[in-house]
């Protein structure tokens, strides 16, 4: 494709894609808080194509840039968001759980929106070699999974929480409407969780390998290998509390909201200040 | 031609006076046909626990909404029936009012969308016994029409509106699965029947029935497939159960809360639900503090009824929406009947008048040029007619103005001098 032309489909994919998270939040929502008819009819259309366009971006940021969009976190983010909403197509397709579009969508566009803004402000710098490395690309890869499944494990452990406080209150609405049982929120958190908890593993494993290998200056005390490896013990600390403690699922599922905080603040908060992704980088 | 609907519901009569009258698919089959023998044309009878209704179209005039209910009463010569117990509408009020039957606005309980299955049934025994004609058929598809579009469309029929019902949904609620689920059965009462019955309908297959009077409790297991444990045995067995439903007539609390505590423990805080639809309660109310464990009681649930019944209410709106759209569907169709006798008389003038003036030609010329002028003055006729035709043909919106524009027609060809009465004796082609 013509280079010119690459980069014009990229800027208006940068544009609608946004607006589409936008409007596809909003048909959920109104579906979901308002029991509208019309959003009811067109929010699984507008999934679809929030999904394919995302995916076409995705496409068309790394034939235009030349790398895949694991550069800075902001890129990191967008492909987080392509992570979470995918993985709601799938739900919402495959399974018998509906009704929670509009949380893991809007997450998934908050990401985005966060991503397409800085984007724009920081995109431009030349990448370092580095990041063509198999090793680096197999750990940004399993550390956007990680937190991509952490991500989805909190959104279902809150709806979780919200369900069951309208159940005890016998204060029966929306979330009583239209959720799923309480049974498929507590199993879709913990698939979440564990598949959250594997990446991670992995992420953090291949950093430990590889990363001193790659990275002259690296550095054990670096505050976002830190972090993660705080969420790491925290999401540990999930599972033994769910497979080996048998705790009920409300403390559980409380615990595990904990640890995705932990990773927000590990995402934005640490990179707030330091220019790069990690102190050596 | 007039289509008539009479009968008694549950907004006319009471039920004692609406099961006297209520017809089994074999009555309805021969009340049909000694209705037909009696002057209808087309007929049908909707007879269900909350009403016995007759949609019919008579063969002449002299039938009306009067005769119809003293044929009906005359079904049941014994019912204690007066005429202030019967409904009578006609025309465009009896097609909307099948309509809101067929879309359950009509029902007792509101959005119980059994009555579209009872509508067909009604259907298709006046369709077995040739009681219903060209204006019936049109009349009921656009019944089946109506109340799938209303299901579909709104959401008149969800939720929960009954207590037993409730508890069903509330456990749909919790756990995924009521298929794997265990359920534990207190007393063997109605209420408790059939919510258990409505978690049957859901999937659940392991039932276990208790009740202090043991052979109660074996008369209603048959019934449900289920196993009994003596009353006494149940808090030994509690842990096992992950919904637990207690309906007795007991003065004081049946589960205790150091039963359930003890259950919970042995169970590792795995979700219980309990329903309590005792009067007086069945169930300590200090249990629902447990870790892992629902309590509702028949207040609970009676807010989710109350709500249910609440968003039904205000659906109907929209379902009103739909019957009016279907109503004005059908009488698009019905008025462009009233035009059918009128075209086939001035076809027959045009074609009258044509054979008229071929004839005497038709020593005069050759055979086969005859032919040929004869499809010649075929096609002209068609091509006169054809303009009339199809604006005659076409649906209207308000019948006064076919009316007129037959009555023009019928003036400016003289269609009346020769009329043997087919205007007021329309066919239903």
């Amino acid at each position: 494709m013509d280079a010119n032309l690459l980069q014009l489909a990229k800027s208006i994919a940068e544009v609608f894609l946004p607006i589409l998270y936008v409007v596809t939040a909003i048909g959920y929502g109104m579906a979901f808080f308002r029991d509208d008819a019309m959003a009811r009819q067109w929010k699984s259309r507008l999934l679809l194509a929030t999904t394919a366009t995302h995916f076409a971006y995705i496409g068309l940021h790394t034939a235009s840039e030349g790398h895949c969009m694991v550069t800075t976190p902001f890129e990191m983010m967008s492909l987080v968001a392509f992570t979470l909403i995918a993985t709601y197509t799938v739900i919402e397709f495959k399974t018998s759980v509906k009704g929670t579009g509009f949380f893991l969508v809007t997450l998934a566009g908050a990401f985005e929106l966060v991503s397409s803004v800085m984007l724009k402000v920081t995109t431009g710098g030349e990448m370092n070699p580095v990041l063509s490395n198999l090793g680096i690309g197999l750990h940004v890869t399993a550390a956007i999974f990680g937190f991509g499944g952490i991500a989805i494990s909190a959104v279902y452990g809150l709806l979780y929480l919200l369900l069951f406080g309208e159940l005890k209150r016998s204060d029966f609405g929306k979330f009583f409407k239209h959720l799923p049982s309480l049974e498929s929120l507590e199993r879709l958190n913990t698939a979440a969780s564990i598949i959250g908890f594997a990446f991670l593993t992995v992420a953090i494993g291949i950093g430990v390998f590889w990363l001193p290998r790659t990275f002259a200056n690296f550095s054990y005390l670096d505050p976002k290998l830190l972090a993660t490896a705080l969420v790491w013990c925290v999401y540990a600390a999930v599972l033994f509390a769910k497979y080996v403690l048998k705790l009920d699922g409300r403390r559980v599922i409380r615990l595990s909201i904990g640890g995705f905080v932990l990773a927000i603040f590990s995402l934005t908060v640490v990179n707030a200040f330091f220019s790069h992704f990690h102190k050596f980088y | 031609m007039i289509l008539y609907a009479v009968g008694v519901n549950h907004r006319t009569a009471p039920v004692e006076l609406r099961e006297q009258l209520h017809l089994s698919a074999d009555e309805i089959a021969a009340a049909l046909d000694v209705l037909r023998r009696d002057g209808l044309r087309e007929a049908s009878i909707v007879s269900t626990c909350n009403r016995t209704e007759l949609f019919a179209i008579p063969d002449n005039e002299d039938i009306g909404g009067q005769q119809l209910i003293d044929a009906l009463k005359r079904l049941r010569p014994s019912a204690k029936l007066e005429d202030r117990h019967f409904f009578r509408l006609f025309t465009c009020g009896a097609v909307r009012h099948l309509y809101r039957v067929a879309s359950a606005i009509d029902s007792q309980v509101l959005g119980d969308m059994q009555i579209l299955g009872q509508v067909k049934d009604a259907y298709e025994v006046a369709v077995d016994r040739g009681a219903a004609g060209n204006v019936l058929n049109h009349l009921y598809m656009g019944a089946f029409r109506t109340g799938k579009r209303v299901r579909t469309e709104t959401s008149i029929g969800i939720g929960a509106v009954s207590i037993s019902f409730a508890a069903v949904e509330l456990a749909r609620r919790i756990f995924s699965d009521l298929h794997r689920k265990k359920v534990l059965l207190i007393g063997a009462g109605e209420t408790g029947e059939l919510a258990a019955r409505h978690l049957i309908s859901k999937g659940v297959e392991d039932i276990t029935l208790t009740n202090r009077t043991h052979e109660k409790a074996v008369a209603l297991a048959g019934a449900l497939h289920a196993r009994v444990v003596p009353f006494e045995s149940f808090p030994a067995m509690l842990h096992e159960v992950d919904i637990v439903i207690s309906a007795t007539a007991a003065p004081d609390t049946v589960v205790k809360y150091d039963m359930v505590q003890q259950a919970m423990r042995h169970r590792q805080n795995r979700t219980m639900l309990l329903i309590d639809i005792a009067v007086p309660r069945d169930i300590d109310p200090a249990i629902d503090r447990l870790p892992g464990v629902f309590l509702k009681d028949v207040d609970s649930l009676q807010s989710i009824v109350d709500q249910n019944v609440e968003k039904r209410r205000s659906e109907i709106p929209r379902a009103e929406i739909i019957i009016t759209e279907e109503v004005v569907n059908f009488f698009l169709w019905f008025n462009a009947l009233e035009a059918t006798p009128t075209i086939q008389q001035l076809r027959e003038k045009f074609e009258q008048i044509r054979a008229l003036e071929l004839e005497k030609f038709k020593n005069k010329i050759g055979e086969s040029d005859f032919e040929r002028v004869e499809l010649l003055t075929k096609r002209i006729i068609n091509k006169l007619l054809h303009p009339t035709m199809v604006s005659l043909k076409e649906p209207v919106t308000d019948s006064a103005v076919l009316s007129t524009r037959l009555q023009v027609l019928r003036e400016l060809f003289d269609l009346d001098s020769s009329d043997d009465g087919g205007h007021t004796h329309r066919q239903a082609s």
